[in-house]
């Protein structure tokens, strides 16, 4: 009885951690359409609701301790419950980065953005896809999924050493572009970064499904 | 009265008592001491045999009837439901046979109905391209049709009894879901999925009464639509941005003009020229339009003759050397003897190599070259202009055919950008393919083919 009582709070916890990553995956991808459009006041919603995620965040939390303290789940149910206090935290600094790209846009003055633009669409397109896959991998416990989303962090990484020459030839050249540049430097390293929490995710899914708790190989990364 | 059955019981058990007691007192009265006690138990036995008997004998025919409307009921519930009980009953049982008889038939009629009404909506159901899929109370999958397998990139048979989150990761779709649920009330939103991206307009239907079904959920995929939106808004946009030029340029000359220009008979001139020559441009670029619309609409409408290619490719390039020339770029035809013939248009053909033929020039640097070359092969005839100029960027390929794409914006004073869309329109048109290839800084090669006619089909492998 009580084992049905578990399952459906760890069902609805699932719901909501899934909910969570949609607000992120949406918060990245308009950030970024904000930033390549001039859309400001797209910037200016994303920056707010920032505030929305960070509540969503915790709310789940509260749940899952909550659980917790009432059923006091043993061996792989609380792996689970552990596995997604983890995976909660890393959802929720995505979305930081993504409100920091947010922020980026609204100081950017430029009427429109030079060329690291195409590798910078490329790289949010690969971000959003690990996100994705991450959770896909997630709720259908799935290992090989969550290795196979860790290859594509190379790529981001790639994409990001393209975006750093590129910028800094461009600033070589036309030192008027510098700010604006720079700027784009920093959106990069965002989107690096929630790649790589994407990562993390994965990880967490292997320690849920095997109770490992190790890093993911991936090929040695500057970042 | 025999009839019914109530008065055939009661009579019998009349019949009995009249009987034993009448058998009674006869014994009674004839015999007296143990003599009796044998004769009342010998009445008494007989009695009860002629009882059975007669018991047995009315009420045979009222049993089987039970019987028989006993198994009918069960093989009803069995899903048998086409029960007809043929049972001889003039009685009160009579009445029931033949009011179950009745009862068989209706249900059975009303099932087959449901169920061709069942086939038909799920015929509409499987059939639909608009994607379909119905949730339950709890906002769990019970039902999708394969157009939603389609649209949301998901597998009916996974994701039928999980939550609809699990297969579209939407917070802001969940949300209004939840709320068609909860408030009865339809809903309309939109979602971006997958990696195309793909632009699904999704409403949502409470249903009452549906059982499982508490909500059904229909996608209509607007992505052609928005695609098609897009590229007549760019069009619009293009063709007023081209036309506001040159008409800025004449009104500013006609204003200095009208200001006094005119009096000045060589700044005059100067002026008129300015004028005529932009009025030239719009002219070009009016009619580089009306072409375009004229093939795109009525592609059907080429006047087809049979034709001498080599001598069509030989008056082009003709036609373009005087250019070629005042360019400094070299302009060379290099064709076989003999090719074979194809029908087409030749004002057409000759309009989309003159154009590939003018961007080649226009491209290239002086002391650069322009061939032009044909052979037959595998039933088409493949035809090249290959040029030594700036080339195009790898980004740019795929897009040079576009109307009014310019690869290299510094030169859009140039033309309007639709010298490649019209000759690809025409290439189309007859029924051929065009491509390009090109490498930046070393030049273009741009190729189309056109089919042989057919009966020539076998001598131009």
């Amino acid at each position: 009885m009580t084992r049905g009582v578990f399952s459906r709070q760890l069902h609805e916890i699932q719901e909501e951690v899934l909910l969570l990553g949609s607000m992120v995956e949406k918060a990245i991808r308009r950030s970024m359409e904000a930033l390549i459009t001039r859309d400001l006041e797209l910037s200016r919603k994303v920056v707010e609701d920032d505030q929305i995620v960070n509540a969503k965040r915790f709310e789940i939390e509260e749940r899952c301790v909550q659980v917790m303290a009432t059923q006091q789940p043993m061996a792989a149910d609380l792996r689970v419950l552990i596995a997604i206090l983890y995976i909660i935290t890393d959802l929720e600094r995505m979305a930081d980065h993504a409100e920091g790209i947010g922020r980026i846009s609204l100081m950017i003055n430029a009427d429109s953005i030079p060329q690291p633009l195409t590798n910078l669409e490329r790289m949010v397109d690969k971000a959003v896809e690990m996100l994705h896959r991450s959770l896909d991998a997630f709720v259908r416990h799935d290992v090989a999924e969550a290795q196979a989303v860790c290859d594509v962090d190379d790529e981001v990484d790639a994409l990001y050493d393209v975006i750093y020459v590129d910028a800094v030839s461009q600033m070589i050249q036309r030192q008027e572009m510098v700010p604006t540049l720079t700027h784009l430097l920093w959106v990069a390293h965002n989107l690096e970064r929630i790649a790589d929490r994407s990562t993390n995710i994965c990880e967490r899914v292997v320690y849920l499904v095997t109770g490992q708790m190790a890093e993911i190989p991936k090929n040695v990364s500057r970042y | 009265m025999l009839g019914s059955l109530r008065w055939r019981v009661t009579l019998t058990c009349v019949a009995l008592v009249f009987v034993a007691s009448v058998a009674a007192a006869i014994v009674v009265s004839a015999y007296d001491g143990g003599e009796a006690v044998l004769a009342t138990i010998i009445v008494v036995v007989l009695g009860i045999g002629i009882a059975a008997f007669s018991g047995e004998a009315l009420t045979h025919r009222t049993v089987k009837a039970v019987r028989q409307l006993t198994a009918a009921a069960r093989a009803m519930t069995e899903g048998r439901l086409n029960q007809h009980v043929d049972a001889d009953a003039s009685d009160e049982l009579g009445d029931l046979v033949y009011t179950f008889n009745q009862m068989a038939q209706r249900v059975d009629e009303l099932v087959t109905q449901l169920s061709q009404e069942h086939s038909r909506l799920a015929a509409a159901y499987e059939s639909s391209s608009n994607g379909l899929v119905a949730v339950d109370r709890h906002a769990a999958i019970a039902y999708m049709n394969p157009a939603a397998e389609t649209l949301l990139n998901a597998r009916a048979s996974a994701a039928i009894g999980q939550p609809f989150l699990y297969t579209v990761r939407d917070h802001e779709l969940h949300a209004q879901l939840m709320r068609c649920l909860s408030e009865q009330q339809r809903q309309t939103s939109y979602l971006e999925i997958g990696p195309e991206p793909r632009y699904l307009q999704v409403v949502m239907f409470p249903i009452s009464g549906g059982g499982d079904w508490a909500a059904l959920m229909v996608f209509t995929d607007l992505t052609e639509t928005r695609r098609v939106d897009a590229i007549r808004r760019d069009f619009v946009s293009n063709v007023s941005h081209e036309l506001r030029t040159p008409l800025a340029s004449i009104k500013a000359a006609v204003e200095t003009l009208a200001a006094g220009a005119i009096d000045q008979p060589e700044t005059a001139q100067d002026f008129l020229q300015r004028i005529s020559k932009e009025v030239d441009r719009l002219t070009g670029l009016v009619s580089e339009l009306l072409e375009l619309s004229r093939i795109e609409s009525r592609a059907a409408d080429l006047n087809r003759t049979p034709l001498d290619y080599a001598a069509l490719l030989a008056e082009a390039v003709e036609r373009m050397q005087p250019q070629a020339e005042r360019r400094g770029v070299t302009l060379s035809l290099n064709v076989p003897s003999e090719l074979p013939t194809i029908v087409g248009d030749a004002e057409r053909l000759q309009r989309a190599l003159t154009n590939l033929i003018h961007n080649a020039i226009k491209f290239t640097p002086a002391g650069g070259s322009v061939r032009v070359s044909a052979e037959a092969k595998d039933g088409v005839i493949a035809t090249q202009v290959t040029d030594t100029g700036i080339g195009i960027a790898q980004e740019d390929l795929g897009r040079v055919f576009e109307r009014f794409y310019k690869a290299d914006r510094s030169r859009s004073g140039e033309g309007a950008g639709l010298g490649l869309a019209i000759a690809k329109h025409i290439v189309q048109a007859h029924g051929g393919e065009i491509s390009v290839q090109s490498q930046v800084g070393l030049g273009s090669t741009f190729t189309f083919t056109l089919p042989c006619s057919i009966e020539r089909a076998g001598r131009s492998a």
